[in-house]
């Protein structure tokens, strides 16, 4: 009788432990995983990380499962258009990047979101880009917004003698 | 935008209460679209310019980490609204219940 005790206890907490790690620890690490296929200031690695946590518990793994193949077709694609922008226009050393990357619950904010953020809509309905943005040519043939360098800032331009 | 079922649906949950904010999960299962195809549809949206989204304060979220929300723009209610009376006359959305377009 011992023994059977023995034997469902152990099977108990060896099936609590295992369905803790698949439902609870296991997708919450494959996620942070598979969030570091988006851009470091993309929305959406703290918005999954956020909806994870309002996920059923038994609904998780599938739940988690469902985002890998957004986070290949969509993610990798975003990050590597980003870094592609980020070798042309290097943001990190400008100044209006630094202030402006981060909200105000500090939360990253990239370049697109910034100009939403704090773009004006005219009394004649045209929308204008903040000051300080420029748009460059993105090599799939568009364009893209970024975050200038810091020789572009105004200050600089306002220092630089006219004829240098 | 490309008219698929996963639009329709997604517009049918946002289009069922237009002036509320909307949130990931609720709208996945809302409109029985997997979370995996809505993000994009939801991004794509976004840089229509028919939705606006935002951030839960930290009293709402009560502990937890904030949740990004969805809301629709007069934009996105008007397309929307549009989509959704196209796709009425559309075969292939037959077996969707339209009724709120």
């Amino acid at each position: 009788m011992g023994e059977v005790l023995q034997d469902v206890v152990t099977c108990g907490i060896g099936t609590i432990m295992v369905t803790a790690l698949l439902c609870g620890l296991f997708p919450r690490l494959v996620l942070r995983l598979l969030l570091l296929a988006y851009p470091s200031e993309d929305p959406r690695r703290p918005e999954l990380l956020a909806e994870l946590s309002r996920v059923p518990y038994r609904e998780r793994l599938i739940w988690v499962a469902d985002q890998i193949p957004t986070a290949l077709m969509d993610g990798i694609p975003e990050r590597v258009r980003a870094r592609r922008v980020r070798r042309v226009a290097k943001p990190e050393d400008s100044d209006l990047a630094m202030e402006a990357s981060l909200d105000s619950v500090s939360r990253p904010l990239s370049p697109i979101m910034y100009i939403k953020a704090h773009g004006t809509l005219t009394e004649d309905g045209k929308f204008v880009i903040p000051q300080g943005m420029i748009r460059v040519a993105a090599k799939d043939g568009g364009s893209t917004w970024i975050f200038p360098p810091p020789a572009f800032s105004p200050e600089w331009w306002a220092l630089r003698p006219p004829h240098e | 935008m490309r008219t698929t079922h996963a639009l329709v649906q997604l517009a049918l949950a946002l289009m069922s209460a237009p002036q509320e904010r909307h949130w990931g999960y609720e709208l996945s299962k809302t409109s029985g679209v997997r979370s995996g195809a809505m993000y994009p549809r939801l991004r794509q949206m976004l840089d229509e310019g028919w939705l606006v989204d935002g951030w839960e304060t930290s009293e709402e979220a009560g502990g937890r980490p904030a949740r990004r929300y969805y809301r629709l723009t007069e934009d996105g209610q008007r397309e929307l609204g549009a989509l959704l009376r196209r796709a009425e006359s559309d075969s292939r959305f037959s077996g969707l219940d339209l009724r709120m377009a």
